[in-house]
């Protein structure tokens, strides 16, 4: 099976929440997965699944849990907020 | 210390050029069809004011009133509103503001004001119980505005006050309240042509007691735990100001950068609230009462200042393509000090960057530079150079210069920092807003981006939770409290709580209508009928935000606003985004006809006789 | 008619109208060496079919249209230009052919400065010399053209290119471009288009030669305009868009006008589109020039606007009234599906002395101060002109 590199970037104080050592918000997490995973399988394999309950975006637009990845992408994690 | 049980119900109309002025007693039918904040405001501007008159002439008025939470206690309740007509639109323009003015007011005995008039020479008012005194503001005239609250503040609770700008009748001019501003639409230069420097209100001579303590206690507690318990008004708004955004907007596509010409930007993180929350070890500094904290201040450089907003990094960061936070709160500096709106002076200097570029305007600004932004920050403050053009705003500026598909503006007021390329539905609530291209008349990002509950790039549904959303938030703005409550207030009741997800996604894209009338929306009433005693229900409470909106709208509409207004900008329709994976546009057309259906609107956008007939908005009364 | 001691009409458009009429474009364009056209056009023609017809039509002609852009917004930008050139250049085009309103003209006659200068800077135009060799440029109006596309400008980002030479050779009016618009959208065009005719033949530097364009450009459209309004014969759709399209070459050889100048000016101010503003203050002006001035309005405007019968019928004195009265009825027989006052337009009085103050300095000479806000003021509640020097 083909491998693809997500790349996970967490904001709103997550990173310190899940106590990440040396977390660089420039790299973020690098996860390697196989093609076609899901975002939910992706946060479980790599021990992040307190994160499942926040909001997902890549490529501009709102992902959810059950999104595929068939290429490598850059996720982003955050708290939601409200407006300004 | 006298009590005030309920509300006084009393408004002071002060007359600049008479200097005199009388007691006006609010009726108590107006009181209930409208409940107070910007819906009383309006109204008695409604009653008052023809349709045509020059915004910068003597017979505008501003209308300021408090509403019935300010002073109990409640929660997030230290707001009031102003409305008048814009300088910059030339249609009623309406804000809220924080700071200590509006409970100055209140606890001296008074509802609200109305300002009229002219003063020959510039003047500043004194309030307190007894009424007003018009007293010389020679000596403040030139003053920025933080020196001015200053001077005046020291026999008074509380001031509102002008800067430079508003004297030089800047068309964005905003007026201070402390660190809090009445921001959008000029009213600032509104004062400025009336000769009126500040007002000032000496406070704490009454104390504002609920009709009903028990029930209010009740509510209040509600209230508490609810903001309390909610992710939103706890966590991001609480850690890290509004500027918890930034990140948010970045993921979601949202954030305007370049003025307007894409919505994603690598270095973005650089100025979001997470990164100047510890880089500034920032602390509170927020309205008073506040529950939900979202205000704070900041080492930056030395100095302790008011973190900006997340419009103001939005518009003049980002948007300008500048990711150094210390320039940024540089810029909302001289904003604050010389009293200026920061989203249209960002806008309007993003329209000045891509102008130059072109060469169609003579400047030295260019995009990702700080250089000359703060000499031309205060050039439009002094009128100056090439600040005179520049403060009469992008719509202004381009139909001179040219570049109107750039010019980022609807009716004239500057587009807040979200790129309606990434929700259509805010596209659709930025063109129908009452007072222009405004964030805060319906937040349809929020459910479209932030929550995932609406399909952002479909047109169904919109324009019916448009409609929802501009008449809460114009009825949460007639209590007055802050509109952030309403994520707690709605998020943390029973059915939005514990519905599953996919249901609500489900209900909110095929039958929003429908489904927002089960939303809980009664703790707003139930603070407001505590207050005063008389029982308001949910839905009457949410035809008060209809009522006030659709009053606006027959404003605007004697002042010529109709459907050809109701549109965006033509970058945003016509341009694509390279960080979309798609190619998509805006429908607007569709949804704007569905949505002068829903209002009870004609096809040409004008409230139909029926529609303001079943709301009970009467035609003008002569005061 | 009026002979001025010096005057000069320059038109190189030609007109090539009636049915069947696309057919010629091949015909036309190797006739000036040209055989690979760009097309420029806007999203509304192309949903149309518009440019679908004229790709018909070019049927077994043995030429082709080189590329189709359709990437014009009602607001002409730089940057649409700049994409339309690019992609002259890149499919090796030689001519170009603009499908739609005055935004793709003025794209076009841009885009035509690019490409035959080679260049991708547009501000490089800021003085056109006359004398320019530009590629062959033909325009089809269709029910969206203002009469704009057939005159010597165009304004992109709100600057203004200027020059004899961006005329199109040919403007190809055939009537199945010219689709079915609501009442209020063809009655706007035409009585702008109207307003520039009229304005043109009432100046004092109106000369013969544009004299008889703008008698022409008046009669079609007085002529037409009623019956394309009620969705009448193909023959009156195409009569007014002939009218209409004169109206651009009057309208290049007339000095501006305090009407136009007006209308700009509070088009600018208060959103409304030109068109609305030009037929609002048209019979104004018109009612002004007449009381205000001498020989401006005479009397041989009456027989354009009314017709032979009435010309013949009235006294020579009473010509020019009778030929404002008329200007008054067709305006005002509008009003069921425009509004005709700048009440009903819903504009604030206090716009109007700004308005004025911003026009005055310009004809202050021709009309003195106090014009430009007696026509405002008259305009704005439907009222006749006051007094006058008369």
């Amino acid at each position: 099976m083909e491998d693809i590199i997500i790349t996970l970037k967490l904001y709103s104080g997550l990173e310190k929440e899940l106590k990440i050592p040396d977390y660089n918000v420039n790299s973020g997490v690098i996860i390697k997965v196989n093609k076609g995973t899901k975002l939910k399988n992706i946060i479980a394999d790599s021990g992040l699944q307190k994160l499942s309950g926040y909001a997902f975006f890549s490529g501009g637009e709102r992902i959810n849990l059950r999104t595929k990845f068939m290429e490598s992408a850059e996720i982003s994690c955050l708290k939601i907020s409200g407006g300004g | 210390m006298q009590e005030i049980t309920g509300t006084s119900n009393r408004i002071l109309e002060v007359n600049l050029t008479k200097k005199s002025f009388s007691v006006y007693e609010v009726p108590k039918e107006d009181l209930k069809l409208y409940l107070g904040g910007k819906g009383l405001a309006l109204k008695m501007l409604y009653d008052r004011m023809e349709p045509g008159i020059d915004p910068l002439g003597e017979d505008n008025m501003i209308a300021i009133h408090t509403g019935v939470l300010l002073g109990t206690g409640a929660p997030c309740s230290g707001r009031f509103a102003a409305v008048t007509k814009s300088p910059l639109t030339g249609i009623m323009t309406s804000c809220s503001c924080g700071g200590a003015f509006g409970m100055a007011l209140k606890t001296s005995g008074w509802d609200g004001l109305i300002v009229k008039g002219k003063s020959n020479t510039p003047v500043y008012l004194y309030v307190d119980s007894k009424g007003v005194e018009f007293r010389d503001a020679k000596k403040l005239w030139g003053m920025d505005t933080q020196k001015t609250q200053e001077e005046i503040s020291k026999d008074s609770g509380g001031a509102l006050a002008i800067g430079p700008a508003g004297e030089n009748l800047v068309l964005y001019a905003n007026v201070a309240s402390g660190h809090r501003f009445l921001g959008r639409g000029g009213m600032g230069a509104v004062m400025g042509s009336k000769n009126l420097k500040a007002i000032s209100a000496k406070g704490k001579e009454f104390k504002i007691l609920p009709v009903n303590q028990k029930k209010f206690e009740k509510a209040k507690k509600k209230a508490t735990d609810y903001i309390n318990g909610n992710d939103i008004s706890a966590g991001s708004y609480r850690n890290f100001g509004t500027n918890a955004n930034v990140n948010l907007n970045n993921a979601g596509g949202l954030l305007p950068v370049r003025n307007f010409t894409g919505g994603t930007h690598g270095e973005a993180h650089k100025i979001s609230g997470e990164e100047m929350a510890e880089k500034f070890k920032t602390s509170y500094s927020t309205c008073k009462p506040c529950t939900i904290l979202c205000g704070h201040k900041g080492n930056i450089n030395g100095q302790m200042r008011q973190i900006p907003e997340y419009e103001t990094v939005g518009l003049m960061g980002s948007n300008l393509e500048i990711f150094d936070p210390v320039k940024i709160s540089d810029f909302n500096e001289i904003c604050t000090l010389m009293g200026m709106d920061t989203i249209t002076a960002g806008g309007t200097i993003a329209w000045a960057m891509e102008a130059t570029e072109r060469g169609l305007f003579k400047s030295d600004l260019k995009f990702g530079s700080a250089d000359g932004v703060c000499e031309v920050l205060k050039d439009i403050a002094h009128m100056k150079g090439i600040g005179k053009d520049l403060a009469m705003g992008s719509r202004y500026c381009s139909k001179k210069y040219g570049g109107e598909d750039f010019a980022i503006q609807v009716k004239g007021l500057e587009m807040a920092a979200y790129d309606p390329r990434g929700a259509f539905g805010q596209g659709l609530s930025y063109a129908v807003a009452n007072r222009g291209a405004c964030h805060l008349s319906a937040t349809a990002f929020g459910l479209e981006v932030y929550l995932g509950l609406m399909d952002a790039y479909s047109y169904r549904s919109k324009a019916s939770m448009v409609k929802y959303q501009e008449d809460i938030y114009s009825a949460i703005n007639s209590l007055q409290t802050c509109v952030f409550t309403v994520f707690p207030y709605e998020l943390e009741t029973l059915l939005m709580k514990y519905s599953p997800r996919p249901v609500l996604k489900f209900m909110m894209n095929l039958m929003a209508g429908v489904a927002m009338r089960f939303v809980d929306v009664s703790l707003w009433p139930e603070l407001w009928s505590a207050v005063i005693g008389n029982r308001l229900g949910m839905t009457a409470f949410l035809r008060v935000g209809a009522r006030v909106q659709v009053l606006e709208r027959v404003m605007n509409c004697a002042e010529g606003i109709s459907r050809k207004d109701d549109t965006l900008p033509d970058r945003l329709l016509n341009e694509f985004r390279k960080c979309d994976s798609k190619e998509r546009a805006i429908p607007l057309e569709k949804m704007l006809n569905r949505y002068y259906f829903v209002r009870g609107f004609d096809k040409n956008g004008i409230p139909k006789e029926r529609t303001v007939r079943r709301l009970k908005i009467k035609k003008r009364m002569a005061v | 008619m009026q002979i001025p001691d010096y005057f000069k009409f320059f038109n190189k458009t030609r007109i090539v109208s009636g049915k069947k009429s696309l057919e010629n474009i091949p015909y036309e364009l190797q006739s000036m060496d040209a055989v690979k056209p760009l097309v420029i056009t806007d999203k509304r023609s192309v949903d149309e079919g518009l440019v679908k017809i004229l790709i018909d039509a070019y049927g077994d002609s043995g030429l082709v249209i080189g590329a189709v852009f359709d990437g014009v917004t009602a607001y002409t930008s730089a940057k649409t230009v700049l994409d339309a050139a690019r992609l002259f250049r890149a499919r090796g085009c030689d001519s170009i052919i603009s499908i739609g309103g005055e935004s793709c003209a003025f794209a076009a006659k841009a885009l035509n400065l690019l490409v035959s200068h080679k260049t991708e800077d547009l501000l490089q135009f800021d003085s056109l010399p006359d004398n320019m060799h530009l590629c062959p440029f033909i325009v089809i109006p269709t029910s969206d053209s203002s009469g704009r596309e057939t005159s010597t400008r165009s304004v992109i980002d709100g600057r203004i290119y200027e020059s004899d030479e961006l005329m199109p050779d040919i403007a190809v009016i055939d009537p199945r471009m010219l689709k079915k618009r609501g009442k209020a959208e063809t009655i706007l065009p035409a009585l702008r288009a109207m307003a520039e005719a009229v304005e043109a033949c009432t100046e004092d530097a109106a000369n013969p030669m544009n004299d008889s364009f703008a008698f022409a450009s008046i009669q079609l459209i007085c002529e037409n305009l009623a019956a394309a309004v009620n969705g009448g014969s193909v023959k009156s759709v195409l009569g007014l868009a002939n009218g209409i399209a004169i109206s651009g070459i009057v309208w290049s050889n007339a000095p501006e006008g305090i009407g136009s100048a007006l209308a700009e000016e509070l088009a600018v101010r208060t959103g409304n589109s030109r068109e609305l503003c030009a037929a609002v203050l048209l019979p104004h002006t018109l009612d002004y020039k007449l009381k205000n001035t001498k020989k401006s309005v005479r009397g041989e405007l009456l027989l354009p606007v009314a017709g032979i019968d009435r010309y013949c019928a009235a006294a020579e004195t009473e010509r020019g009234l009778l030929g404002v009265e008329a200007v008054f009825e067709i305006v005002k027989g509008m009003n069921k599906y425009i509004p005709v006052t700048l009440k009903e337009l819903n504009i604030p009085r206090y716009i109007l002395e700004s308005t004025a103050e911003a026009v005055e300095d310009s004809f202050a000479k021709q009309y003195g101060k106090g014009g430009a806000l007696m026509i405002l003021e008259s305009a704005y509640n439907g009222e006749r002109v006051s007094g006058g020097k008369k």
